[in-house]
């Protein structure tokens, strides 16, 4: 410890060359925080979710396919089953653009009974219920577009052969890892629509029967404890097996998982790219360290001469690695933290993701890998110098 | 002029410290070139999934095909039109019915399949279908053929395999095919009628393919469908409608330009670094060679084209390291449609813009400082350097 | 100078391997310096001066021969026991100075002091001590950089004492200091040698520096040539 002013002081000796080392290794460790949380974040928000006892019932052939509107209340009657709400995919379009806020046609009497960290205030929740035309929005969704309870909001029909116009009675409230950007209106509302167009005109998709109607898409049920889950999501996919539309249902967040299952070959990507920066760091940091020690044989060699052994040589020197890149580590991984904590991104995403944030177990993670860069690097250049020859050190240079 | 020699023996003479910087700033570049021919693998397939002769007839109003269906009555209708090129076989049109579903690929993973029920004409609306392994469908047989990367990754994927999807949704794979690397090298084929029951969607289509004879009726052919009372559908140009599709891509080349950014920032630091050290480990020489006579421009542009060098090295290899990724695809999910997407890696101008933008602000802006700082030394001072 | 031999060297040979080529730089040579002398190394480039100081100083190791250090056959030791002994005893004065540039003046003198087990309150004290001694004293929080050459040299000087070792050993002093600097140098050296009873041994191109010390050895091609005593040391004329 006695020694750390020399160590610091040396840091400092070419303020260029470390501030341009601390700088790589920051902005390398910043992109890999954005990278790795991507998925992270995701991942902390699946978990997250364990706590709500949730699971989601969906069509065993592909979360696009079919769920008739009418297993929502036989779902709810089962044992273990506190609410139950449907949630179909509406995927509409705004202001005639497509968007990427997702729109769901729900049960509102049940919906914020099952997703019971989505907080509505109740005169808001009472409007939203008696207007079948009423939609809650997300918080995120009202600053973007200036919505207010009250507004108007038409969505123009995508997948569906039918516009919607929904009026905002209420904006909801979630936490910082949910979706806070969706609209939840009345399935009746569209069911209604639907079949006012009639079966005539409309054909079919992969996403939908002849009319369209009658479709609960997926359906999120809250169960009373954690220990019914695992039971009921064996009870209803054998309740289901053999009908024209046999069910999927799992918990919350292994549907989640599956999701960022089926990114597939990204992960992978990004992981060897967030290899190929490391490695490259460590040339970087290591050329500049050996950069650095080659201009200081002779103060090394006095060092020796005085009386330093080579394990004291060798540690200041990785000391001094390990500063360096630890610095740089330090403002990649914990500013990059901070930014995005402060800083509210989804909006500049266009809806492609909800919320992006650097867990703490991320940016630990980079510090870690910033240490060892340094480490890693600092490594030959130390050897060398605790190794080097005391003699020639001090032979007068001409 | 500094004979540029001079610069060459430098780096070579340095050459532990040059290799270092060009090893690291090789990885960086080739990393945002690996980004960038994905980027551009997805764009060319976008691009060469649309011929400008082409229209996607969907649902008045729908914008993608995956739900933008409608009659097949209506369909057949608008197979005897009179704008569509003919050939031997008939019109060049088919009606094609989509279907989504979920398959588990080899690593126990899951992601969703689009299962395309094709019309013989089908693979003429597509640039350079071939079969590369095994054979064609035979139709009603419940059978289907696979892209090459489909067969590498799902489980039953393989020739003589079975996919299935669900109980009532078997297909046997007979062939591999490719399709010049447009999106139908993400998609499963197998006769319109064999999905149509297996899905028990009789009756409708996802969409209809058409191709107009020559460019008046491609005109006439859009308003006779757009416009038309009996039809009340969307006729697309095909390259608009995979412009449109492009979600995805936009969000890889938004995030990718970022990472390059990044990246190359990290390089620039990186060259500095180098460069920074060799104008001070040169002093005496800088000295020198102004008491000599060389102007401050000289050894200004001197230390730029050694930094450019520099740059250049790193830079190339990084460029040279991504070549053999020609071979790489990635499967992932497309955003739009929450199916399977298949990436090939291209390597074409965007890759090699990047390579390029990336080395020359390495070597420009990371050299710039410090061949300042040669020029800015007083010749006297230097000279007095050790 | 006291009876007691300090630093004895028996048949001491050097030679240093090139490639396939052996460099004989010492032959055979036999040296005994008494405790508390004032010896000087004077010879032409290449005549192992500096060498013979690095053997004495424990920086180097004989090919054959013995040297032998209050009594410590130096050839015995481990590089880890030598690297100690070093510490222990003895004090390095260099041409250049070299001073840690990054380091104020004190903290350069503290340097030799963070090997021992000494509180950071003796520490301090022990580098004040060694400050006054060689007349720098209100210099302390000065870089190098913000030092003359005899001030960089005195600051070199005070580290040299600091953890007080026996021996004190210089290559070429004053080297890069002016006359009137060089004096005030030799000066602090020889009042080194007169009242706190260190051993000097120095290399010098100087004559008027080996004038100050009490002996004087002249070597050439790896022997000693010739071993003279000087009449007591002639200061700068009053």
């Amino acid at each position: 410890m006695k020694y750390l002013t020399y160590v610091f002081r040396n840091a400092r000796r070419n303020p260029v060359r470390t501030g341009l080392t601390v700088a790589s290794i920051a902005i390398s460790m910043f992109l890999m925080m954005i990278l790795t949380s991507f998925f992270a974040a995701m991942q902390e928000a699946n978990s997250a979710t364990k706590q709500y006892n949730r699971i989601i019932v969906m069509n065993a052939n592909g979360f696009a396919g079919q769920m008739p509107i009418a297993r929502v209340r036989q779902v709810a009657a089962m044992d273990g089953v506190r609410a139950a709400t449907p949630f179909s995919w509406y995927g509409g379009k705004y202001q005639n653009k497509r968007v990427l806020f997702a729109q769901f046609a729900v049960d509102a009497d049940t919906v914020f009974d099952t997703l019971d960290e989505y907080k509505v205030p109740d005169d808001q929740l009472a409007a939203f219920k008696a207007d079948k035309a009423g939609a809650v929005i997300g918080p995120k969704l009202a600053r973007e577009y200036d919505l207010k309870i009250g507004d108007e909001m038409p969505l123009q029909g995508d997948i569906y052969p039918v516009d919607l116009k929904l009026n905002i009675r209420g904006i909801y409230e979630s936490p910082r890892n949910t979706d806070q950007r969706m609209v939840l209106f009345h399935h009746s509302y569209l069911d209604d629509q639907l079949r006012q167009l009639g079966s005539a005109s409309s054909g079919s998709s992969p996403t939908r029967p002849a009319t369209g109607a009658g479709n609960a898409g997926i359906i999120f049920v809250k169960c009373d404890d954690a220990t019914s889950t695992a039971a009921l999501c064996k009870a209803i996919d054998d309740e289901y097996r053999s009908t024209d539309f046999p069910t999927r249902t799992q918990t919350e967040e292994a549907f989640g998982q599956m999701f960022s299952e089926m990114m597939g070959g990204l992960k992978d990507t990004v992981f060897w790219i967030g290899c190929a920066v490391v490695v490259s760091l460590l040339f970087v940091a290591g050329n500049a360290m050996a950069m650095a020690m080659r201009e200081r044989t002779t103060e090394v060699a006095v060092l020796k001469a005085i009386g330093f052994n080579k394990g004291l040589v060798l540690t200041l020197v990785l000391a001094e690695a390990v500063l360096v890149a630890g610095l740089g580590g330090a403002l990649g991984t914990l500013g990059s933290k901070a930014l995005f904590d402060v800083v509210d991104i989804s909006p500049f995403t266009g809806g492609f993701l909800p919320f992006f944030y650097v867990p703490w177990s991320v940016a630990l993670i980079g510090l870690g890998v910033s240490l060892f860069v340094g480490f890693a690097s600092g490594v030959v250049p130390a050897a060398l110098a605790a190794n080097s020859s005391v003699i020639n050190g001090l032979r007068k240079v001409v | 002029m500094i004979p540029f020699k001079y610069n060459v023996r430098n780096l070579r003479v340095r050459w532990k410290t040059t290799l270092m910087t060009v090893l690291g700033t090789a990885l960086l570049v080739a990393s945002s070139c690996i980004l960038f021919g994905l980027v551009e693998g997805l764009e060319h397939s976008l691009k060469v999934s649309g011929d400008p002769l082409d229209l996607i007839v969907l649902r008045k109003g729908a914008t993608a095909e995956t739900t933008g269906g409608f009659e097949s009555k209506k369909a057949d209708e608008l197979m005897t039109l009179g704008g569509i090129l003919r050939d031997a076989d008939g019109p060049v049109a088919a009606k094609e019915l989509l279907n989504i579903a979920v398959a588990e690929r080899n690593s126990g993973t899951y992601n969703n399949l689009i299962i395309r029920g094709v019309e013989p004409a089908s693979r003429k609306l597509r640039p350079d279908f071939k079969i590369v392994a095994g054979r064609d469908f035979e139709p009603g047989k419940g059978e289907c053929i696979v892209p090459p990367s489909a067969a590498r990754m799902y489980k039953g994927a393989r020739i003589g395999g079975q996919l299935a999807f669900g109980e009532k949704e078997k297909y046997l794979v007979v062939g591999l095919f490719t399709a010049g690397g447009s999106q139908a090298e993400s998609e499963v084929w197998a006769d319109l009628k064999d999905v149509e029951r297996n899905t028990g969607r009789e009756g409708s289509v996802s969409c209809a393919q058409l191709r107009a004879s020559g460019p008046a009726e491609f005109d006439q052919l859009r308003k006779e469908i757009e416009d038309g009372a009996q039809f009340l559908l969307d006729a697309h140009p095909e390259s608009r409608y995979f412009e449109s599709q492009a979600d995805t891509s936009t969000f890889f080349k938004a995030a990718g330009t970022l990472i390059a950014i990044l990246l190359t920032f990290g390089a620039m630091f990186a060259a500095a670094n180098t460069m920074f050290s060799a104008v001070k480990s040169r002093t005496r020489e800088i000295g020198t060679m102004r008491a000599l006579g060389f102007s401050r421009g000289d050894v200004l542009m001197s230390f730029l084209g050694e930094s450019v060098l520099l740059s250049l090295l790193g830079g190339g290899l990084g460029l040279l390291a991504t070549i053999p990724m020609s071979l790489i695809s990635i499967e992932t999910m497309n955003t739009s449609t929450f199916a399977s997407v298949n990436i090939n890696f291209r390597f074409g101008p965007l890759v090699m813009g990047v390579a390029l933008i990336m080395t020359l602000v390495m070597g420009v802006f990371g050299g710039m400082l410090p061949a300042l700082r040669a020029v800015r030394m007083e010749v006297v001072s230097a000279l007095r350097e050790l | 100078m006291s009876g007691s031999p300090s630093i004895e060297l028996r048949g001491v040979e050097k030679e240093y391997r090139r490639d396939e080529f052996v460099v004989p730089v010492l032959q055979g040579l036999d040296l005994t310096v008494g405790e508390g002398e004032y010896l000087a190394l004077m010879g032409p480039s290449g005549s192992g001066k500096t060498t013979l100081l690095n053997l004495v100083a424990g920086l180097d190791v004989a090919t054959r021969g013995e040297v032998i250090v209050h009594g410590q056959d130096l050839g015995g030791l481990t590089e880890a026991q030598i690297t100690r002994w070093r510490a222990d005893n003895v004090g390095f004065i260099f041409q250049t100075y070299n001073l840690i540039p990054v380091l104020t003046a004190a903290e350069n003198v503290e340097l030799p002091l963070l090997l021992t087990s000494l509180s950071r309150k003796r520490r301090r004290e022990n580098v004040a001590t060694a400050l006054r001694v060689v007349g720098l004293e209100g210099r302390e929080h000065h870089y190098p950089r913000q030092l003359s050459g005899g001030q960089e040299q005195r600051v070199a000087i005070a580290r040299a004492i600091v953890t007080d070792p026996f021996l004190l050993v210089a290559d070429e002093p004053t080297g890069d200091l002016d006359r009137n600097t060089a004096d005030e140098i030799l000066e602090l050296l020889e009042q080194l040698n007169r009242e706190f009873e260190k051993t000097i041994v120095m290399v010098t191109h100087d004559p008027l520096a080996a004038r100050r010390a009490g002996r004087v050895l002249h070597m050439d091609k790896g022997r000693l040539v010739d071993d003279v005593i000087n009449e007591p040391p002639v200061t700068a004329a009053p």
